[in-house]
């Protein structure tokens, strides 16, 4: 089932000074069984889409549509849409059991058959060992898996995540990406998932719609976001590192830290460069290590390049180097409006 | 709800104001007419009102600040002490909620007189030692609880001692709960029937509160003039809750 | 902060607490033990006093008394605490602020008021009570002059003044996330089983220990409006527990027994209390993360 919501407004009065835009005229779409990850920094109004969707705010202007089913002014309970919440949100006082079986009783099964549904939703996920237990007994993993039970059960057309593994440890994080990208598979669902992590957002995705400052700046796949950035805000958020930056009089330059070599230039030479190259010359600031790259700042005259070397001869810091990239490796922006040229 | 709440003090109001010794009402006449404002001077005649005030203001001065220092410094400790001192301080706060007042009127009556205490204006402040109740200790533990321990830390490693953190740090950030202890401390004062009862055998130190006593006796077609009295004993307690209200329930519902 | 060294600055309410609250509480362990009138040293008399307490049966039914009147007085004052706290919760603004003040008003006047104010209320001839009551056709319980009419009329004066229960109920609702709240939204719950299910349930160690606290305050707020509106009147019908010790120690000036008779109101208020106590601990336990 398709969720699209078109040119929501929301806004919150700060106790002094101007209202807060947090969604200024969003309109995004979440296809029918797709992923949809919502990212961007803290404050970009992802949650409040989110829970705009889900119906716990309520929009200034704009629609939502569930299918085909104009949403906005229905109650959360009557939107038809699951929804899994940042630190799973578990009811302290339910067992396992009662936590992933309220919302069947809140909409009126009866109490056997819920227990049955129980019963099935919570193996499939792994965690029929823990039914009797209570929240306060269970690892982080466990609880998350209880929350994703807890949507699971409605059997949702649609299902939103909020932040759903930030408060997870690393290794699960990376553990549960996989199982959250499964039962996307499996249930055939629509989701809509948000957060702040880049690299989760790459990682399960099918589409991305990165958020700046209440707006969406792009949607798209994650290579092409990658790949394409819309803006040169998105073109520092998304990516392993952020991309390099180059203002000057003409527009803004921009090449990934991935793409960029690095020459010995002992001779301190000025920009010198081949056809078909682009690059400057620099100082070594710091080598900092990843593993089997090395990500060095190369300080020059108009700032700070990042850039990622490979292999085993790294420089080391007061090296005079030129820094140089493939043209065809060089996104342009607009330097006033930061919008791809 | 608010109508509920506040009709018997809207009854206590228009009570006061009608004429007393008249013939028993034929169905329920509430509304005064006219209001009689003479009540409010014939009350005199019955209770030496401008005395009692005073002794309920005297005490009120004495016991209210020693109640928020001693809350407060209680409630600062049990927000931050580890250990033994920490369940002790619980311990104590919970037995004092838990047992009823009434099981200490005769001893504490006798303890304070071996000490010379009892029958003086001042007797009942004496309660105050104590906080007045174990509720102002776990306001002010709330209160304390909304300041970020990293402050108090903080404040800690400047070199502070935790005398001063509680006085120059945790003090001045939790004024709401301040102000909602000493209107209440004042409100228990200003009622305090009891305490007053049991500790203060000489009518000329009595609190208005138990001074009001003696008109409980009065015939009922002069219902009116005790109202009066009534009244005047409430409206001092219900103008400090009002004025503190916003910092009461700020401090108590933990939001600022 | 270093938690050893802050512990000291509890000592002056330990020190208070003992004055006034833990030397008393074992003098009168003591003093039960003993004949006492206050002009000579008290003197042990071993287990007499409680001889005399067991075949007193004026002291059983005071006992008898303030069970009921509790019985029915403490459910009423929870459920109007937590009732107001409920509605109020989420309640800001203007309304917020003038729901909360009504609701804690009546428990800032002072007792004697308060029961003065009842005894025009519930006056037989002159109180609008009985008028209104008349006035709608129904039937008016002698309220100052029958046993049941005086044990209600004695639930009614407690009945309103509850404000430190609902204050501590608002701030127990208060501490519940609301993204549990949220949760419960999106599967489609109605309030009342939001209320039911949520709510009350996360509530339900502080909502014992509320009970508790508020069975030792109506028995103890039960002894002014006994005093001067009722008189433990009539017939001692609203002869409560601690009029009884009152009587006993300030009337006929028997500390000894007086205080026999207060240990015995406490032991017998720790046993009521010790299972909600319990239930309290346990509920708790389980939540706790």
């Amino acid at each position: 089932m398709t969720v699209r919501v078109t040119g929501a407004q929301k806004s919150y009065r700060a106790r002094r000074g101007e209202p807060v835009h947090a969604l200024d005229d969003v309109t995004v779409e979440a296809r029918a069984g797709e992923l949809l990850t919502v990212v961007g920094p803290s404050g970009s109004g992802k949650s409040t889409l989110l829970r705009a969707i889900a119906g716990l705010e309520t929009l200034d202007a704009g629609s939502v549509m569930v299918g085909d089913v104009d949403v906005t002014a229905l109650a959360p309970g009557r939107r038809g849409v699951a929804m899994v919440f940042q630190d799973a949100a578990l009811y302290p006082h339910l067992s396992v059991a009662g936590n992933i079986g309220l919302g069947e009783r809140a909409r009126g099964r009866g109490r056997s058959q819920t227990r049955e549904r129980v019963a099935e939703v919570a193996e499939s996920l792994g965690i029929g060992e823990l039914l009797d237990r209570l929240p306060s007994q269970l690892s982080g993993g466990e609880r998350q898996r209880v929350a994703l039970a807890r949507a699971v059960i409605r059997a949702p057309k649609v299902c939103l995540l909020d932040e759903p593994l930030s408060s997870l440890d690393a290794d699960l994080r990376l553990r549960m990406r996989g199982e959250v990208r499964d039962l996307q598979r499996r249930t055939g669902a629509t989701m809509v998932h948000v957060t702040h992590d880049q690299a989760e957002a790459m990682a399960i995705g099918d589409r991305l719609a990165v958020m700046q400052a209440g707006r969406v700046v792009q949607v798209d796949t994650p290579e092409r976001v990658f790949a394409e950035p819309a803006t040169s805000f998105v073109a520092r958020f998304v990516g392993p590192l952020p991309m390099n930056l180059l203002t000057g009089d003409g527009p803004t330059r921009g090449v990934r830290p991935e793409r960029v070599r690095l020459r010995d230039n002992a001779a301190g030479d000025v920009d010198q460069v081949e056809p078909g190259l682009s690059g400057l010359a620099g100082v070594v600031e710091s080598v900092e290590s990843a593993g089997e790259d090395a990500v060095v700042r190369v300080r020059h005259a108009g700032g700070v390049l990042l850039a990622r070397v490979t292999g085993t001869s790294r420089p080391s810091v007061g090296d005079q180097l030129r820094a140089v990239w493939d043209a065809g490796d060089e996104h342009r922006f607009d330097r006033d409006t930061g919008e791809r040229l | 709800m608010v109508l509920l709440f506040g009709a018997p003090l809207a009854v206590m109001v228009l009570g006061s104001l009608q004429r007393p010794l008249q013939p028993p009402p034929d169905g329920l006449a509430l509304w005064p007419d006219p209001p009689s404002w003479s009540n409010y001077r014939d009350v005199g005649a019955f209770l030496p009102w401008g005395r009692l005030l005073l002794n309920s203001a005297l005490v009120a001065l004495v016991a209210v600040p020693v109640t928020v220092v001693v809350a407060s410094l209680a409630g600062f400790a049990i927000v931050t002490a580890r250990g033994r001192m920490r369940r002790l301080l619980v311990g104590v706060a919970l037995l004092m909620a838990f047992v009823p007042a009434a099981a200490l009127w005769v001893p504490r009556v006798v303890v304070l007189r071996e000490l010379g205490l009892t029958d003086r204006t001042l007797s009942v402040a004496v309660l105050s030692l104590a906080g007045t109740t174990p509720f102002y200790v776990l306001l002010f533990a709330l209160a304390f609880a909304q300041v970020p321990r990293s402050v108090l830390e903080a404040a800690e490693l400047e070199g502070l001692s935790p005398y001063a953190v509680w006085r120059r740090v945790a003090l001045p950030l939790a004024r709401p709960a301040v102000g909602a202890v000493a209107a209440l401390a004042f409100v228990h004062y200003w009622s305090t029937f009891m305490d007053p009862l049991t500790l203060v055998a000489s009518p000329q130190r009595w609190p208005l509160a138990l001074g009001l006593r003696g008109l409980s006796e009065m015939e009922a077609a002069l219902y009116p003039i005790f109202l009066t009295g009534a009244v005047i004993a409430t409206a001092p307690a219900v103008l400090a809750f009002l004025v503190a209200q916003r910092a009461f329930f700020s401090a108590a519902e933990g939001r600022s | 902060m270093r938690g050893a060294r802050a512990g000291w600055l509890g000592l002056p309410f330990l020190l208070g607490a003992f004055l006034v609250v833990l030397l008393p509480l074992g003098l009168a362990a003591y003093l039960a033990f003993t004949d006492y009138y206050g002009f000579e040293a008290p003197r042990w008399s071993g287990t007499d006093n409680w001889a005399r307490l067991a075949g007193d049966g004026q002291f059983w039914r005071s006992v008898g008394v303030t069970g009921v009147v509790a019985a029915i007085a403490v459910p009423i004052r929870i459920a109007l605490a937590v009732g107001a706290a409920l509605l109020l919760a989420r309640q800001g603004g203007a309304a917020g602020a003038i729901g909360r003040t009504a609701a804690y008003l009546p428990s800032v006047v002072p007792e004697a008021a308060w029961a003065l104010l009842w005894l025009w209320i519930l006056n037989p001839l002159y109180g609008p009570l009985p008028a209104a009551l008349r006035a709608v056709g129904a039937p008016v319980p002698g309220f100052l002059t029958e046993p049941w009419g005086a044990r209600w009329g004695l639930v009614l004066v407690l009945a309103f003044q509850v404000g430190e229960a609902f204050v501590v109920a608002l701030a127990a609702r208060r501490t519940v996330p609301g993204a549990l709240y949220d949760a419960l939204a999106v599967e489609g719950a109605s309030p009342w089983f939001t209320t039911t299910r949520l709510t009350l349930p996360v509530m339900a160690p502080i909502l014992l220990l509320l009970t508790v606290r508020d069975l030792v305050v109506v028995v103890q707020n039960a002894f002014v409006p006994a005093l001067l509106v009722t008189g433990g009147g009539p017939g001692n019908a609203t002869l409560t527990a601690p009029l009884l010790v009152y009587e006993r120690a300030f009337e006929y000036g028997e500390l000894g027994y007086a205080s026999t008779l207060s240990v015995a109101l406490l032991v017998l208020t720790a046993a009521a209390a010790a299972l909600p106590l319990w239930l309290a601990a346990r509920l708790a336990q389980r939540q706790r993360r």
